[in-house]
This record gives structure tokens, sequence and C-alpha cells, in this order.
């Protein structure tokens, strides 16, 4: 489980960009990548190793006005563990 | 967003030289020809028009990619196009120095290929001695922060797997587990202007 208070950063080999043929972000690392949704993209550009997932998901309430931030915060952590789980990001204490 | 089917990575073969001659390998072998080899001023191309196709990774291999002098300036220019780049590597030859030098110019990854957990039966079957070299560039590669993947062969010969709990190969640092999926989305691009297949080094 992620504490909220943890903060989240892409792994070293994981590059998140932007894909112009498709017009959405790629998050790509050796030998594969992901296509990844609006949202995703959105959560992970704030993966810097700086911000909490509180702070995170600060953020992103302006842009999602129909979440509460309690069911903000429970998606992205659930994005932030499946990621993490892919080893794509690390979650520093 | 499009959907349109496109190739997301381009294997780059840039030679079929090799200081390696496994058992396995399909590489053509006729690389005398060598006249007809791409130059780096056609490979720069072939990167532009593969970026310009949907390619966003790209990986170079050969035979040996090392073997290519001008790899730094193909490197440079994967770079330049936001490509994610993967050094697919035998290990040999690579002085500390010219990893460091590809690391400056943007290369994303290094692969290198281990031929078997023991020593001798590596050796054996990459026909050199190189299996003790291979770990000590898989070293420098962790060492310099890049990520490392390493590129094991399956195949018939290799029927004695290490007991449960024998460390299968030496340690060079932590890592995540990730197997390669089938190649999907992949166009290939061959070092000589005709079509081969051929494995990486």
């Amino acid at each position: 489980m992620i504490p909220p208070e943890a903060k989240p950063a892409l792994a070293p080999k994981a590059r998140l960009r932007f894909d112009r043929t498709s017009g959405g972000y790629l998050l790509l690392y050796p030998e594969r990548g992901l296509a990844l949704n609006a949202t995703a993209a959105n959560i992970l550009k704030l993966c810097d190793g700086e911000l909490t997932v509180d702070g995170i998901v600060e953020k992103l309430q302006g842009e999602y006005l129909d979440r509460s931030a309690e069911e903000l915060r429970r998606d992205v952590l659930e994005f932030l563990e499946e990621m993490s789980r892919r080893g794509l990001v690390r979650v520093l204490e | 967003m499009s959907s349109a089917p496109r190739p997301y990575t381009l294997v780059a073969e840039l030679t079929y030289a090799c200081p390696l001659h496994c058992v396995y390998c399909s590489n053509p072998v006729d690389f005398t020809r060598h006249e007809d080899a791409l130059d780096a001023a056609d490979w720069r191309r072939v990167l532009r028009e593969a970026e310009r196709l949907g390619v966003v990774q790209v990986n170079f291999t050969g035979g040996e990619p090392l073997l290519r002098p001008d790899l730094e300036a193909l490197v440079e220019e994967a770079r330049s196009l936001d490509l994610y780049s993967n050094l697919i590597t035998s290990g040999i030859p690579l002085a500390r120095e010219r990893l460091e030098r590809l690391r400056r110019l943007g290369l994303d990854n290094v692969q290198v290929s281990i031929q078997d957990a023991r020593p001798d039966e590596s050796d054996r079957i990459a026909g050199r001695e190189a299996f003790h070299r291979k770990i000590e560039v898989a070293r420098w590669v962790k060492e310099l922060g890049f990520p490392l993947t390493v590129n094991t062969v399956l195949r018939g010969v290799a029927r004695r797997p290490p007991r449960a709990g024998q460390r299968p190969i030496p340690r060079v640092g932590p890592q995540e587990p990730d197997r390669a999926p089938p190649h999907q989305g992949t166009a290939r691009a061959g070092a000589v202007r005709r079509r081969g297949s051929s494995r990486a080094a």
C-alpha cells in the first residue's frame, strides 16, 4: 500500500513523452511502452519525487471537479499501485 | 487519438559483424559484402523516416553494434528525435569510457547478452572467452545509472537450469523483473540493402 504522504517518481528506466502520432502520451521503457489515457498522463506528469500523493490529488482537483478528494485519492492510489507493481513508478518515503 | 496501425519500434541491425560466434545465431555471415552497408548518413535518415512513421523506440543491434565507430552519431540522432534508445550488445568490445559517452549522448538502456549462467558453458556457446567481461560490462551499466536488461536465448542445449536457490548470474545491482513480450509493432532495418533474418548480439 502506498501511503498518502509518499512521493512517487517515475522509475529511472521509464520515460514519459508526448506522441505526436496519436496526440497522447506514452510511457516508454526497455523494449516496451504504454499508451496512456489523459488521466494517466496527468498523474504521471506530477510524479516528480517531490509531490506527495496528497499533493498530486490536490493539483488534479481543479481538473476533475466531478470527483471528491477522497474518490480522486482512491483512483490515484489504485493507478500508482498498478504502476509500481509494473516497476514503472517508485515510491520515495 | 488515431488508431491506425503503426510501428512503435525500429530494430536497427547496424552490422552483421560480431566478435561472438554463438551456435544458435542465424545472422548472415557473408558480411564481407560490407561495401553494401548503410553509412551513418543513411542510418540517420532511416531514423528520421521511422520517427515520421510513428516509431518511438529504437533497438541498436547487429551483429555487434559497438563495432560501428559511428554508433555515437546514431545515438545522438535518436536522442534528438526523442526516440527511446536501446543498445543490444554482447558487451564486447566495450570500454567504460565509451559507455559513459553513450550515456551522455542520451542512450536510454543497455541490454547485455549472457549465453549461459555457467561461465565455461557461456564461453563455449559464444565461441570465445567473454563471460567475465560481460559481467563487468553489466556492472558498469548499473554504475552509470542505465537500466540493464539481460538477454538470454533459450535453446535446446540449455537443458540443465541452475538448481533451485542457486544464484544463476553474479549480482550486478537491483532490478525490477520484466520479461520482454513477443515483438509487436516492430519494423526492421537491416545492415545491408537486402532482407535478412537475424538475431541480436
